[in-house]
């Protein structure tokens, strides 16, 4: 019952973007029709716990376009709205749509969730999302999460502009392209951004003295 | 304070506010206010204050920073420093700088003697492993009370960052000689060897250094006191909001021989203040080839740079993974036609000249639940 309470109003919140002068498609028709059910009861679900579920239904959409049978993209719906359940939590509870989706996609990659947390008290009153999807994408290029994730921490903290954080994705991509190893390509792009931020003048009657 | 010390004073903070508009630069600023003790060898004060600005300002091939120091004495002296430099880099390959740095700097310490100083350093910057090696020859002139200072030195550090740890070893071998004022002959010349090693660690909120070093020449090299061949300096500082930390501090410093600053031990307890401002990148980031340009509040076209001519198609979150045919829009420009979509994080593919659809080259990867890799793209809106 529940899910057809709710059917009317996901079918407005939950359509995914379209062309301007295309006709607004109904997810249902484009998956499985053996998963609508499974999915409908997850996103009522989700919709009751005032999760995102606009990520959901992309999800959906995105397994029924590679042709994935019903049960794993109902498998891929359900394991995307727990770990969407998880981010909210470890970011504090508050997140918008993005940085909950982006944390689901950082803990599906094997970031512990105490790490978000860190990232939003790093960067208190600026969005998690840009830094999210940079360790993600870090963890899923190979990097050591251990190595990824204090490095994107501290980064978060100190680099407020997101596209220089994007940046630093690309250049590790590059760097593993070259054939460094990906932990190597990583401590590689930190040197030199370290190098490129800002120094502080001496410390007062200290003994900062470098060559 | 003297003239000098003023005036590096106010360089260092008409230095901050010129780099904080600067779209290409970012700029970080401190200021310290504390107290505690400050002494030499031979005398040792309680402070009534300790008021201290550092700021720093990077771009892509250029560094500069400038810091200047007060304390007030309860005897009613004070001592002072301040100095400033600037760091042009030129790139020698991929990973290997160069360097030429400019520096100065002026101060009076607890017996008023001031000093003031310029120095040039060549540097070279290169990785080896995960460390970062740093090799520096320089060379300076000091103008002590009396005395006139040639020094030259070259050094070498090694710094070695891993997650919330980070760990530096430095060595550097400094020859001087001081020649007095009226006195047309140089003196014998000295040599000092300086070896330090430094770990800094974060954990939360809390942040720790600790740096020792050991000075192979125990004199001084001004004043009559003994220098201690060993010196240290340790560090603790919490932060208790954003850009607000408290910090304790007790160093016991070597003099500097190219400044002419005489060795000082100090205990320091204050709050420190910090603002970065100047988001945009010291060194330009690298383009994505695939954006997402927002034309309205949730009205989007993507864009494609690619010097070719073939047919491209993009899919993904943003079309419920409907293909999205690109049109050229200029040369090696493609472009989608608008489409509604709110903001936040798409995952994409894109197809070139009806190849097999693939990740975007350039843009963060995402995790893969059905066996196709997809990328993410950032839509931000800008309206």
């Amino acid at each position: 019952m529940a899910s057809l309470r709710a059917a009317p109003t996901l079918l407005l919140a939950l359509a995914p973007a379209w062309p301007l002068s295309a006709q607004a498609p109904d997810w249902r028709a484009a998956v499985p029709a053996a998963a609508v059910p499974r999915l409908e009861r997850t996103l009522a679900a989700a919709e009751a716990e005032r999760l995102p579920t606009r990520p959901l239904v992309a999800k959906a959409l995105e397994g029924a376009n590679y042709g994935a049978p019903p049960d794993r993209i109902a498998l891929a719906v359900d394991g995307l709205a727990q770990r969407l359940r998880a981010a909210a939590e470890a970011l504090g509870g508050a997140g918008s749509e993005a940085e909950l989706a982006a944390g689901a996609d950082a803990l599906a990659a094997g970031v512990p969730p105490r790490v978000l947390g860190d990232l939003r008290r790093a960067r208190p009153g600026l969005p998690v999302t840009v830094p999210l999807v940079v360790l993600t994408d870090l963890v899923v290029r190979g990097v050591p999460v251990g190595t990824a994730a204090p490095a994107v921490v501290r980064l978060a903290g100190r680099v407020r502009d997101d596209p220089r954080l994007l940046a630093l994705g690309r250049e590790v991509e590059g760097g593993i392209a070259a054939g460094l190893p990906p932990g190597d390509a990583l401590r590689a792009e930190l040197d030199r951004l370290a190098a490129s931020l800002p120094p502080l003048g001496p410390a007062p009657f200290s003994t900062t003295q470098t060559p | 304070m003297s003239r000098t010390a003023a005036a590096l004073c106010l360089l260092a903070l008409s230095g901050a506010r010129g780099g904080i508009g600067a779209a290409a630069q970012e700029v970080v600023a401190e200021a310290e206010v504390g107290g505690g003790r400050l002494g030499t060898p031979d005398r040792d004060e309680p402070l009534l204050g300790l008021v201290a600005v550092r700021a720093g300002v990077a771009a892509s091939r250029w560094q500069a920073a400038a810091g200047a120091a007060v304390a007030l004495l309860e005897s009613g002296g004070s001592a002072s420093q301040a100095a400033g430099s600037a760091v042009g880099w030129m790139p020698l390959a991929s990973t290997r700088r160069f360097g030429l740095e400019l520096s100065g700097g002026a101060g009076s310490d607890l017996d008023r003697t001031a000093s003031t100083s310029l120095r040039a350093a060549l540097l070279l910057e290169q990785p080896v492993g995960g460390a970062t090696l740093r090799l520096a020859a320089s060379h300076a002139l000091g103008w002590l009370p009396e005395v006139r200072r040639r020094s030259s030195g070259l050094g070498l550090l090694l710094r070695l960052g891993a997650g919330e740890v980070a760990l530096d070893g430095g060595a550097r071998v400094l020859r001087y000689d001081d020649r007095p004022a009226l006195h047309p002959l140089a003196g014998d010349p000295r040599w000092v060897t300086d070896l330090s090693l430094g770990v800094r660690a974060r954990k939360g909120r809390g942040e720790a250094s600790i740096r020792g070093g050991w000075r192979a020449t125990g004199r001084v090299p001004t004043g009559d006191g003994t220098e201690s061949p060993l010196t240290g300096m340790i560090e603790a500082r919490w932060r208790l909001t954003e850009g607000v930390a408290l910090v304790l501090a007790a160093a016991s410093t070597p003099a500097d021989i190219e400044r002419g600053f005489a060795p000082v031990r100090s205990l320091r307890a204050g709050l420190r203040l910090a603002a970065t401002a100047g988001g945009a990148a010291a060194r330009p980031p690298t383009q994505a080839v695939l954006v997402a340009k927002p034309l309205g509040p949730r009205l989007w076209r993507i864009e494609l740079r690619a010097p070719h001519d073939r047919p491209v198609r993009v899919r993904g979150d943003m079309s419920g993974w409907r293909d999205l045919t690109l049109e050229r829009a200029g040369p090696g420009t493609w472009e989608t036609p608008a489409f509604e979509a709110p903001a936040g994080i798409w995952r994409v593919q894109v197809s070139i000249g009806g190849g097999a659809w693939a990740p975007v080259p350039g843009l963060p990867r995402g995790p893969d639940e059905f066996g196709g890799e997809a990328s993410v793209l950032v839509a931000e809106s800008g309206v």
